[in-house]
């Protein structure tokens, strides 16, 4: 009687065995654009405000949805909201299992991690006319890895200065001539301590892309070059490394900077002389009635630049509507669409024809003038895996137990291993 | 040892209190609309800030009901099941005699003394294969029943006397008689224990559930709750989900506190 | 005919055995057996998410052994068990004293004390994160500033981030060892005592020259406990501190995630997972040598 059960085991774990080795069918692929056709397409975002305009956000997906509805009668819009934190795992995993999103939401780095392990579809031939002139040069880049465009932008996104304009007068500034370089900004830092006021936030807990790399842009360096050369510890890129830590260092900065992800409390407090953030971070002043704020420039070492990320809807590999999907993320990118989306969350649109929303808004105005000195960041596969290891040396920096060059060389060192894996 | 002192009061209530405020803190917080409140959390209450907006955002906005079906779904179905299977597997491992009983028992004994870590890769790309991602089933199946269950129930029974199910027999009384009418009453607290076990581990699971689900409409309370606690704090609002959270768990401690503490009496200790 | 009858009468016997021991076998099989071979398979893979496995022999276990973050978890989570596993069996055998005195009320403490084991991670790890904030507001730290001590980092601090996890857990667990150690109390026989008291021992001489040897199964049983525990902590690392700053909360299971979900690389996880085993095997053979003596009663 055992081994009659045994041998069953031993057959079930075999059958298993040939069960996952040999389970990997191609993906349906295409479809094609008849305008009666029958589909349900699934598109996954986020919540890109807070969640007290989160009813406003559904709306505006709903009226999305409703556009693409009259021009494909028969085709059902699912959005599903995903929250941020751990997004890439999530959109992985549901693939893996066949599932997933037919369109989805990536930033620049991300997408060239995806594409990468090839499970985004290209769009270049799938999209039709999309009034490309009309996208700005610097957005089109970004949704583009390896000479194929794999999405359309949605957003974009700038960082900069926002001032606290009392303490600004306290300290002696003129709201109308903020610093504009390096060293600007550090003598006001330096006043701003002495009177008991941090300079600036620095939420260590967030990726790089917030805490390090616009200082190494500013300073003239890079990350890693276009040809995918390692250059976070050359003499230029150490210059941002060096900056972060003197802020430390000088207590310009909080104490829990190495890894907290949220000062705008203190900012709002009016703890804080001036806060690096974007539309949103100017968002939720308004929200609490901030008002003596003024907004600066991303300031410039060598040359003026900052990061910005640009957001754009792509189509899943998986996806079994292909072609429909590429009409969809069309559809949400026009010109309407763009204008209903980034009137709600502050972002800079990425097309020239929907910038006229921000007529009559001065701030918004200020912060799509920066967004042309906006990167989006670091396009290489690597680029996202590496970010942990990267925010792990900034902390030893700030710890003290690393001098920023041995800093940035751990960095280098730590890129060059993940290229190698 | 009957002749002891007042005094043993003193530390009794000095950890009395250390344990029981951070949730009273929970408590307070709760009710209280702000991001990041300072200060004494026990003054909150009696300032002018009150309010239920933290608990009305949390049912309106966040999917927070939805997560909460969810935790019950994935909860309650494996503590039935598991309890009905650690009754009848420790009952068959117990009392009936049939080969290698010992080897198969101490076999799946062995198999907990691994860490559950182990099994999550592999699980992770069996189920992918089945498509079970973001479906509950990951979150049941493998938890129909445990071995640990079988384990307290079969350690129960051994300590019945045999007399009784031997008359049973000797009536003509089948094995499902035996068991549906003397031995399943006779283990209720056991039974019972089984179920206390059952619920808070599937109900405070974390790993797992996060692993497998994807999608917010699918999230069990935990994996809710955490990203309600990564997303740009406010405390209020979490103070909020943690107390809704928290209820089913404290329904359960109330009423099945003792048999959570039989249990680990039970587990051959001596 | 007969053999008919024996049929029926091996079927009436052993119904059960068929009815349920036979498919929990079978789910025994697919869900626990098979699982742990075919991760020990996975180890020899790179197995991406998506995409075909493909075989690459020893490479990740080689990989492993040069692999500075490995080592540093597996380190990180040994001082772990070094902050959490005396105070937790101390702080447990000293609550499990308290209620035993049988005063009245002590069910209600005891019933406190144990609230924690079943709360979840979730719930208590929000809590811990705003009682220990980084700043002068932070709670535990204006509770410091009173004596006159400066607001200390504690999540956001490489050495002390570790400590305050340990200290959620120490809090979360300690009801469970206390429950424990208080059903090893209760199993002392009296007599002990009687004849200590009639030789004038002191309460101090008592607890150590008797109830503390005596407890040696409950100290052996919960050290074992403890130390599987916490070598399998996740929650509060991914809760509090994401493994940071600067990897200093990165243990196994939270390494062994943030490879396999994060940096989707199953196989090099898979590796890891084993590692983990490894090292419970191996204390669970230590502890056994070291404390297994057994006590008798009699």
């Amino acid at each position: 009687m055992f081994w009659r059960k045994s041998g069953v085991i031993v057959l079930l774990c075999f059958l298993l065995f040939a069960f996952t080795a040999c389970s990997n069918e191609e993906a349906a692929s295409g479809g094609s654009t008849d305008k009666k056709q029958k589909a349900t397409l699934t598109v996954w975002i986020h919540p890109y405000v807070s969640d007290e305009l989160k009813g406003k956000q559904n709306e505006v997906f709903k009226g999305m949805g409703e556009r693409f509805k009259k021009e494909y009668p028969n085709v059902t819009v699912k959005f599903e909201e995903i929250p941020w934190a751990n997004r890439e795992q999530k959109i992985l995993t549901a693939m893996a299992a066949k599932q997933g999103p037919d369109v989805f939401y990536l930033i620049p780095d991300m997408m060239a991690q995806f594409a990468d392990k090839g499970v985004l579809a290209p769009l270049d031939d799938l999209l039709g006319d999309y009034n490309k002139e009309d996208f700005d040069q610097t957005s089109l880049e970004a949704v583009t890895y390896k000479d194929k465009m794999y999405g359309l932008p949605l957003l974009k996104e700038v960082q900069t200065y926002f001032y606290n304009t009392k303490i600004l007068k306290e300290l002696g500034g003129d709201p109308n001539k903020l610093p504009q370089t390096w060293d600007e900004f550090n003598t006001l830092a330096e006043k701003a301590v002495k009177k008991g006021y941090y300079a600036r936030n620095y939420e260590g807990g967030n990726t790089p892309n917030a805490t390090l790399y616009p200082y190494v842009w500013q300073a003239g360096g890079e990350v890693i070059t276009k040809d995918g050369k390692i250059a976070i510890n050359k003499p230029d890129a150490v210059k941002g490394f060096e900056l972060v830590n003197n802020w430390y260092q000088k207590k310009m900065i909080p104490k829990d900077s190495i890894n907290t992800v949220d000062h705008l409390p203190l900012f709002l407090e009016g703890k804080m002389l001036a806060y690096w953030g974007t539309g949103a971070s100017l968002a939720t002043m308004k929200e609490k009635g901030f008002k003596d704020y003024a907004i600066g420039s991303p300031l410039k070492e060598a040359k003026t630049a900052t990061f910005g990320t640009t957001g754009m809807f792509v189509v899943s590999g998986n996806s079994k509507n292909k072609q429909l999907s590429a009409q969809l993320v069309k559809s949400m990118t026009s010109t309407e669409s763009l204008e209903a989306f980034n009137k709600l969350t502050k972002y800079v649109p990425p097309r020239k024809s929907a910038a006229s929303i921000y007529d009559g808004d001065k701030d918004m105005k200020i912060l799509t003038e920066y967004a042309q000195y906006a990167k989006p960041g670091v396009i290489h596969p690597v680029s996202r895996s590496v970010m942990p290891q990267i925010q792990a040396k900034l902390q030893e920096m700030m710890q003290g137990k690393k001098t920023p060059k041995q800093a940035a060389d751990g960095a280098a060192k730590a890129i060059q291993a993940e290229m190698d894996k | 040892m009957n002749k002891v002192s007042k005094w043993t009061y003193v530390p009794l209530a000095v950890f009395g209190i250390l344990f029981i405020a951070p949730f009273l803190i929970m408590l307070c917080g709760s009710f209280l609309p702000m991001k990041v409140p300072s200060g004494n959390p026990f003054l909150w209450i009696t300032e002018e800030k009150f309010s239920l907006s933290n608990f009305l955002y949390i049912v309106v906005n966040a999917k927070f009901m939805k997560w909460i079906i969810n935790s019950l779904i994935i909860t309650i179905i494996p503590v039935f099941s598991q309890m009905f299977f650690a009754a009848v597997l420790g009952y068959i491992f117990a009392k009936k005699e049939f080969p290698f009983k010992e080897v198969i028992f101490w076999i799946m004994m062995a198999v907990i003394m691994l860490p559950s870590q182990l099994l999550i890769i592999p699980r992770y790309i069996m189920f992918s294969d089945f498509g079970w991602i973001n479906t509950y089933m990951p979150l049941i199946v493998p938890e129909i029943w445990g071995i640990l269950g079988v384990f307290f129930v079969r350690q129960y029974m051994q300590t019945l006397p045999k007399d009784l199910e031997e008359a049973a027999h000797m009536d003509g009384a089948n094995d499902f008689t035996v068991f549906f009418k003397i031995m399943l009453p006779m283990s209720k607290p056991v039974i019972a224990t089984v179920g206390t076990f059952a619920f808070i581990s599937n109900w405070n699971d974390l790993l797992t559930p996060l692993i497998f689900t994807t999608s917010e409409d699918m999230f069990p309370v935990t994996v809710g709750l955490a990203s309600l606690l990564t997303k740009e704090g406010n405390f209020g609002v979490e103070m909020a989900g943690s107390v809704l959270s928290f209820i089913p768990t404290f329904i359960i401690f109330l009423f099945f506190q003792r048999y959570f503490v039989k249990g680990i009496a039970l587990s051959g200790l001596k | 005919m007969s053999r008919a009858f024996r049929m029926k009468k091996h079927w009436n016997k052993h119904a059960m055995i068929y009815i349920f021991l036979v498919p929990i076998l079978v789910h025994f099989a697919i869900f626990q057996l098979f699982p742990i071979l075919f991760s020990l398979y996975i180890t020899f893979t790179d197995w991406p998410i998506i995409g075909d496995p493909q075989f690459i022999g020893l490479k990740n276990w080689i990989y492993f052994l040069s692999d500075e973050i490995a080592w540093k978890a597996i380190w990180n989570t040994i001082l772990f068990s070094l902050y959490y596993i005396v105070p937790t069996m101390a702080l447990g055998l000293c609550l499990a004293l308290l209620i035993n005195t049988g005063k009245k009320g002590t069910g209600f403490f005891k019933g406190i004390f144990f609230l924690p084991v079943v709360t979840s991670f979730v719930v208590i790890s929000g809590i811990w994160a705003w009682l220990f904030k980084g700043t002068e507001s932070g709670f535990i730290n204006s509770f410091l500033g009173l004596f006159g001590i400066e607001p200390q980092l504690f999540l956001s601090d490489s050495l002390q981030a570790m400590m305050v996890l340990a200290g959620l857990s120490v809090f979360k667990v300690c009801g469970s060892t206390m429950i424990y150690y208080y059903a090893g109390l209760q199993s002392v026989p009296d007599e002990y005592y009687e004849a200590a008291k009639i030789d004038g021992a002191s309460k101090w001489n008592i607890f150590w020259k008797i109830t503390f040897p005596l407890l040696m199964p409950i100290h052996f049983y919960v050290a074992i406990i403890t130390t599987i525990g916490s070598f399998q902590i996740f929650d509060s690392a991914f809760l509090l501190t994401s493994g940071g700053p600067n990897f200093s909360t990165t243990t196994i299971v939270y390494y062994l995630y943030q490879e396999g979900f994060t940096s989707l690389r199953l196989g090099y996880a898979s590796v890891l997972a084993y590692i983990l085993f490894f090292i419970v095997f191996g204390i669970s053979l230590i502890q056994k040598k070291v404390l297994g003596k057994e006590v008798n009663y009699k």
